[in-house]
């Protein structure tokens, strides 16, 4: 171990508004030395790190951005136990860094007025300090920590600098032998008295320390202007929406291709290589496929997330939100769902992932229960199959638009109706949000800084690797040992052709055989996996007939049964690793099951209704 | 929309913050919102004796974007219209 690291007991906690650039700061302190995790039992990310000053080391926790620390939001909870020393997974603090945003410093106050009452050790951070200048805004540091009762450093985060200065901060908190200790706990219900007797003492200490005013930002203004513009603005947005849609869905691919090459190659080396044929197929179809399959997501959680953080730290995410919001108000959600569901329509895995951005917890679940059905580009291969298997190349419509063209449009507009449906479903129901209004600020723009945007991706990237990644490798390991055991060299006396047999009764009307009942199965390691199955059970059944693929599907279906797995798929939670990465973002299992029963139920009876009415029609 | 005369020399107008004009300011006097809502507001900025401009409504005339405290929040019409203000008129 290296010298001083004992001093990891030794925890500070850094907090501050929103958009206060508390989390630059907290990237230029600790750099990529951060652990990502859940708090037990909610869904608050922890963020901490680990400071070196002078050989000793320190950890240091980022705390969730909030505006007061009085105990109502899950966010405020969290914040408000680390600072006083309540809860039993986080050591007592040494100490608190309060972040401010030195443009809006009377709002900010309000929250380091409320971190001071509570008695620890504390540093007050004007940041963005260069902006203030440039505003024309000037303040006395002395003066203001005179009334606070506190050490003031001024600093500019994205440049990094006066952060040696917070090093110096705990580096002198940590030499002290004694333990400080929090004297005032909040309660959860502030009175209005209490918040203005706050802010009339946070105009006292402006009045006071602030010796030049700020001018109003005429470029902020003209920016804000032109990206809210009722045409411009949407303008702009739909641009934004293309380019980051493009992105994850084609852009992507060549990444996603390239990592299918090289475990193709890998595969391949593997099976020329490997003697035991047992051996050499859990390495190549159960490992290598599984691994595989986990770093095929890779490519666009990256891209998307690095979209996320350009969005959300120069400020645009803001406007976007508000520009989307009364048109997702409409289905009972907000303007920060919009991009999730949109991100879905590459993948829900980034989709589902993105929804952390959504502070208010009702309305993250409810975006997270929609976004599966989003038609995602893992659907496609099925739809492309038996499209081309069945729907006739027909111009319809005027001669405008062929009737293949038609029935898929058909199919995302059905994945975007029932999500519409479910989501004022559960927002007028069980995820009915009362008490928390929509209220966010619309920071200033500003240039992201590289660190933050690079923090962000990497810490998503690897949370998604570490913790949703295992369980998609196990899943993934587990199907490859219910499709290969008992061996005999053919799917059908396998478990997974078991399996198909034993619930064919059940989904029989639905028109499906124990053949597609294999390709569900196989499925849920990911949709389009049930092509690949399809393949292997009906080339195994007919024996080399030099049929393609599509022809052989063309044989062994009826049309009725295709539409109806067709719209099987389009509702069906047909994705273990979708299930696994709702896991871990709702920090258990209530949610995932959630999903999946009631898409699962959906899927079985809108094809059911499908299958049922068609053949009453007698179009079998 | 209430008008008071005090004194016959000032004209107060009393009126609710989702009823202004683009780039027209009040002085906020009172709410009418649940408890809680109220107070996440006030711990925003929101307070009695502030000032707040109406920056823009957004395409659909919902949300606002509302300067207060030399910053930019976005509320809802429905929070909006139980924020009471006075103005110089």
């Amino acid at each position: 171990m290296e010298s001083g690291s004992g001093s990891l007991d030794k925890v500070f906690a850094i907090t501050g508004n929103p958009n206060s650039g508390k989390t630059t700061i907290f990237n230029q302190l600790t750099g990529l030395h951060q652990k990502v995790a859940n708090y037990p039992g909610v869904t608050v990310e922890k963020v901490a790190g680990t400071v070196r000053v002078n050989g000793t080391q320190f950890t240091v926790i980022d705390l969730p951005g909030t505006y007061s620390i009085h105990p109502r939001s899950p966010e405020e909870k969290i914040a408000c136990e680390i600072l006083c020393g309540l809860r039993p997974d986080t050591p007592r603090l040494q100490g608190v860094v309060c972040v401010v945003d030195s443009t809006t410093l009377e709002r900010n106050l309000y929250l380091a007025l409320q971190i001071r009452e509570l008695g620890l050790p504390m540093l007050l951070v004007l940041n963005m300090a260069d902006e203030m200048k440039e505003r024309g805004g000037a303040i006395d540091q002395q003066q203001l920590a005179a009334q606070l009762g506190v050490p003031v450093v001024s600093t500019v985060g994205n440049r990094g600098l006066g952060v040696s200065r917070i090093r110096d901060f705990l580096a002198r908190q940590a030499a002290l032998d004694h333990m400080p200790i929090c004297v005032g706990i909040p309660s959860g219900r502030p009175d209005p008295p209490e918040v203005r007797d706050r802010y009339h003492r946070a105009r006292q200490i402006v009045a006071a320390s602030q010796t030049e005013r700020l001018r109003k930002p005429g470029l902020q203004d003209t920016l804000d202007r032109i990206v809210t513009h009722p045409v411009l603005g949407t303008a702009l947005f739909l641009a934004i929406v293309i380019v980051v849609f493009q992105s994850i869905f084609s852009w992507a691919r060549p990444l996603m291709d390239g990592i299918q090459v090289l475990f193709l190659w890998l595969s391949g080396w593997v099976k020329a290589h490997v003697e035991v044929p047992l051996l050499r197929s859990l390495l190549a179809d159960g490992v290598l496929a599984g691994v595989g399959s986990v770093l095929a997501f890779l490519p666009q959680i990256f891209i998307l997330f690095l979209f996320i953080a350009l969005l959300e730290d120069s400020g645009y995410m803001a406007r976007a939100a508000f520009l989307m919001d009364r048109v997702m108000k409409k289905i009972g959600l907000q303007g920060k769902s919009f991009l999730p569901l949109l991100s879905s329509y590459a993948c829900a895995i980034p989709g589902v992932m993105a929804c952390r951005t959504i502070e208010n917890k009702n309305d993250r679940l409810a975006t997270m229960m929609i976004a599966p059905l989003m038609t995602c580009s893992a659907r496609l291969p099925v739809y492309t199959l038996l499209i081309a298997a069945f729907i006739p190349q027909t111009r319809v419509v005027g001669n405008l638009i062929s009737l293949p063209t038609l029935a898929l449009l058909g199919l995302y507009g059905l994945g975007f109706g029932i999500a519409v449906m479910v989501a004022s479903l559960l927002k007028s129901s069980v995820l009915k949000s009362q008490a928390t209004p929509f209220i966010l600020e619309l920071p200033p723009f500003r240039l992201p800084s590289a660190r933050t945007v690079f923090n962000t991706i990497w810490n998503r990237c690897r949370f998604f690797i570490r913790r949703a990644g295992t369980v998609i490798l196990g899943i993934s390991l587990l199907l490859w040992v219910l499709a290969s055991f008992p061996n005999t060299g053919d799917i059908h006396s396998s478990a997974a052709g078991s399996i198909g047999r034993v619930i064919e009764p059940v989904i029989r009307p639905l028109g499906f055989d124990w053949r597609i009942g294999i390709g569900l199965i196989t499925s849920f390691a990911a949709r389009e996996v049930i092509v690949s199955s399809l393949s292997t059970i009906y080339h195994v059944q007919a024996g080399d007939t030099g049929l393609t693929l599509v022809e052989t599907v063309r044989m062994q279906m009826t049309p009725l049964t295709a539409v109806s797995l067709m719209v099987f798929f389009a509702l069906a939670c047909q994705c273990i690793s979708t299930l696994a990465v709702v896991k871990r973002e709702t920090n258990g299992w209530r949610w995932p099951l959630f999903l999946f029963a009631y898409m699962s139920l959906l899927a079985y009876v809108c094809s059911l209704i499908v299958y049922q009415g068609g053949k009453a029609l007698g179009l079998a | 929309m209430t008008i008071i005369f005090s004194f016959g020399i000032i004209a107060l107008v009393t009126k609710t913050l989702d009823r202004l004009t683009e780039g027209e300011t009040g002085v906020i006097v009172g709410f009418d919102l649940p408890t809680d809502t109220q107070i996440r507001l006030m711990e925003m900025g929101f307070l009695e004796g502030h000032e707040v401009t109406l920056v823009r409504f957004a395409p659909l005339r919902d949300p606002l974007e509302v300067d207060v405290l030399n910053s930019r929040i976005s509320i809802r019409r429905s929070e909006a219209s139980g924020i009471r203000l006075r103005q110089f008129g």
